[in-house]
């Protein structure tokens, strides 16, 4: 399915990419992790992201919704 | 009651102007400081996931609101480039009576820093840029 990713942070800087559209064959989110992991040489482990589909939080294991957007979040440093 | 993203240096942000019924308004101010973990800090930049910030940083001012009684708020972060001594984050928590408006405000505080999509990127006086993380990051058992 078509899924866009938006990157921001470490994830922006290490893909060099603000977003990017991808035809995935994954169908959860953590397993697209592993993929764009792979692809983009991300240093950051799973347990230190969050994940958002939609601009919304989601689980890490929630199915991906075909035309999503999702984004995942290094560990915010807000305020 | 809103949370609220910013370019414009929040040094020139007016008071938020609570209802009557408000005995008290405290406010915290967060500032750009010279150093963190050791590390003298020259300035540092913001960037946010800007739907989802607005999104989240609402939920936390209507979380605070049922938790303590919260009569009105207002949260603004700046995001962009930010100097030595600038304000980054600005909270107002206007209540009936002081106490609650204490408790509501260091609450909302808290939550920003560990719940908004918000980053953080100091330049050090070396030359050398880091990535910031939650504070609650480095403690055992706590993740997002």
């Amino acid at each position: 399915m078509k899924i866009r990713l938006r990157y921001f942070a470490q994830l922006r800087e290490q893909s060099g990419l603000e977003f990017e559209d991808r035809d995935t064959p994954c169908l959860r989110v953590d397993e697209l992790w592993e993929e764009v992991a792979q692809a983009h040489g991300f240093t950051l482990a799973p347990r230190q992201l969050m994940a958002a589909q939609n601009d919304e939080f989601c689980a890490w294991d929630a199915p991906l919704e075909p035309g999503a957007t999702v984004v995942f979040m290094p560990p915010v440093a807000g305020g | 009651m809103t949370f609220q993203l910013t370019e414009a240096p929040l040094e020139s942000l007016g008071p938020m102007v609570p209802p009557p019924s408000c005995g008290a308004v405290v406010v915290f101010h967060g500032l750009v400081r010279n150093h963190n973990e050791g590390k003298a800090v020259e300035a540092l930049d913001y960037s946010a996931y800007p739907e989802l910030a607005l999104k989240e940083g609402q939920r936390i001012l209507e979380e605070a609101q049922a938790r303590f009684g919260l009569v009105a708020a207002r949260a603004v972060h700046r995001i962009g480039a930010l100097r030595l001594g600038e304000r980054a984050v600005v909270v107002e928590a206007a209540t009936a009576h002081r106490e609650e408006g204490f408790e509501a405000c260091r609450w909302i505080i808290d939550e920003i820093k560990a719940r908004v999509p918000v980053w953080k990127q100091e330049h050090y006086l070396d030359g050398s840029r880091d990535w910031v993380a939650c504070h609650r990051c480095a403690h055992p058992g706590h993740r997002h």
